[in-house]
């Protein structure tokens, strides 16, 4: 074979080489955007599952803590009752007592029983135990009645709504807890009207306002602003926290789940203010815009009519 | 570095200079010579072929590598016709090159290295380049400018201030047309 042959045979492989690589491209570049079409749909059903547990959670407890509900309802009732009609008849006991002491015709041989140091003290601390004990029924009642909102026993009819009237009613119920601790800047543009229960988006937005209030600094800034985006209607609450830690983030939304001290949080604000905008109004509510010292935003979005 | 640029300059060497010529480059720094386009290479050796050509051709390795950059336009011209097709005039073909071209590169060659070009325009006829590359290969840039004008049939002027080599942290490549 001469030079002339092996340089014919050259770029005969060669041009076999080009063309083999033009196919590989094609293959490659199919490739690349299968790839991104399943790492989109991926990321989809990754939210759908998340979605999906998240109405399951929601759902599961909703029928447990409406059933709780429903159990502790009557017994507290009647302890309630009882304990207030039970303070009355100390009030009118001590009272008793205290007239027989105070009465010079009885003899002190027969005040001594009622004078001792046991009955004393009975007398001067059954007031204030009865007190506590009513607290403390009151505190369980508050907690059922957050168990009944989150259970949604009770829906009411939607009306036309304006989301401004609703938060500036919500503002002005804790104007006195916001003056004291927080700056309030809001700037409600809004001017679309929803079909919505403006009871239960008060519950949300205060639920939202006090959460803002707790996590902020003492005199930090609290934002309150509503927009109109196409034909939703949106609400951002914000303040300049610390921010959601990443690894409570999956948990905000979880019916008891609180960060706060034992006695001082149900965890059910945010899993109610969730069901009420989800489930009741078909709306959305998400943490977003949040890091570590930038604060938390909490938006939430309504479809308008 | 990938591959199919040490296939173009094997092409290169081998049009100017013969099949001989480019076996006793290879030899010379012991390369298989074996370049597959998608596969990632040295940087070092596609400088060390760089090194033997210009000391065996007598070229300034700066001239040889702007000549390597005007014999790489046609031969991407070649290999990526609808690419550069895509824009009809030389100056909005070299500002797509961050935004286009290199996204292209990207999906075909996953893991490639691709220097930025910023754009940033100063008229209709004006157009600057940033050029940025820890390869400091801005004549090489500059040979692809020249071949792209060649193709568009165009004239230009280009003015390269500042310079990765004279310390600055990129090349400004600023091309006029006459």
């Amino acid at each position: 074979m001469t030079d002339s042959d092996y340089l014919i045979a050259y770029k005969r492989e060669k041009a076999a080489r080009l063309t083999s690589e033009k196919l590989l491209e094609a293959v490659t570049r199919e490739v690349y955007f299968k790839n991104a079409e399943l790492e989109r749909v991926n990321q989809e059903l990754r939210e759908q599952q998340q979605a999906l547990i998240q109405q399951e959670k929601m759902a599961s407890v909703g029928s447990l803590a409406s059933g709780i509900a429903h159990e502790i309802n009557n017994p507290l009732g009647y302890s309630l009752s009882n304990l207030s009609v039970l303070s009355e008849y100390i009030h009118e006991l001590v009272t008793a007592i205290q007239t027989v002491r105070d009465d010079s015709s009885v003899t002190d041989a027969a005040k001594a029983p009622l004078n001792s140091d046991a009955v004393i003290e009975v007398l001067e601390d059954m007031p204030d135990l009865v007190v506590e004990s009513l607290d403390g029924l009151q505190a369980v009642k508050q907690i059922v009645t957050d168990l009944r909102g989150f259970a949604r026993t009770n829906t009411a009819e939607l009306t036309d709504t304006n989301v401004n009237d609703c938060l500036t009613t919500t503002m002005n119920v804790l104007a006195s807890e916001l003056k004291r601790k927080v700056v309030l800047h809001d700037d409600l543009q809004s001017t679309l009207i929803i079909e919505a229960n403006s009871g239960k988006l008060n519950q949300v937005f205060a639920n939202l306002i006090l959460n803002a209030v707790h996590i902020s600094p003492s005199q930090g800034n609290l934002y309150i602003t509503t927009r109109d985006d196409s034909n939703q209607v949106v609400i951002d609450i914000s303040d300049d926290g610390a921010g959601v830690p990443e690894e409570i983030k999956a948990e905000i939304f979880t019916p008891f789940f609180t960060t706060k001290p034992v006695g001082e949080g149900t965890g059910l604000g945010l899993s109610i203010a969730y069901a009420i905008i989800v489930d009741d109004h078909q709306g959305a509510l998400e943490l977003v815009d949040d890091g570590p010292g930038s604060g938390a935003t909490f938006r939430i979005r309504l479809n308008a009519i | 570095m990938k591959g199919i640029v040490m296939n173009i300059l094997a092409d290169m060497v081998e049009q100017q200079f013969g099949m001989s010529e480019w076996n006793e480059i290879l030899s010379e720094i012991d390369a298989a010579g074996a370049y597959t386009a998608a596969v990632l290479y040295e940087d070092q050796e596609l400088l060390d072929l760089v090194g033997v050509i210009s000391r065996r051709q007598s070229i300034p390795v700066e001239d040889l590598i702007f000549a390597f950059g005007e014999f790489m336009f046609p031969a991407f011209y070649e290999r990526y016709p609808e690419l550069i097709d895509a824009e009809a005039h030389l100056l909005p073909l070299l500002a797509s090159i961050d935004s286009v071209i290199h996204v292209e590169v990207n999906k075909l060659y996953p893991g490639a290295v691709t220097p930025v070009f910023e754009e940033e325009w100063r008229s209709d006829s004006a157009l600057l380049l940033k050029y940025r590359s820890k390869r400091n290969l801005c004549r090489l840039a500059e040979g692809l400018i020249s071949g792209a004008a060649k193709h568009f049939d165009t004239t230009y002027e280009l003015e390269h201030e500042p310079c990765l080599h004279r310390g600055a942290d990129h090349c400004g490549l600023l091309v006029t047309l006459r």
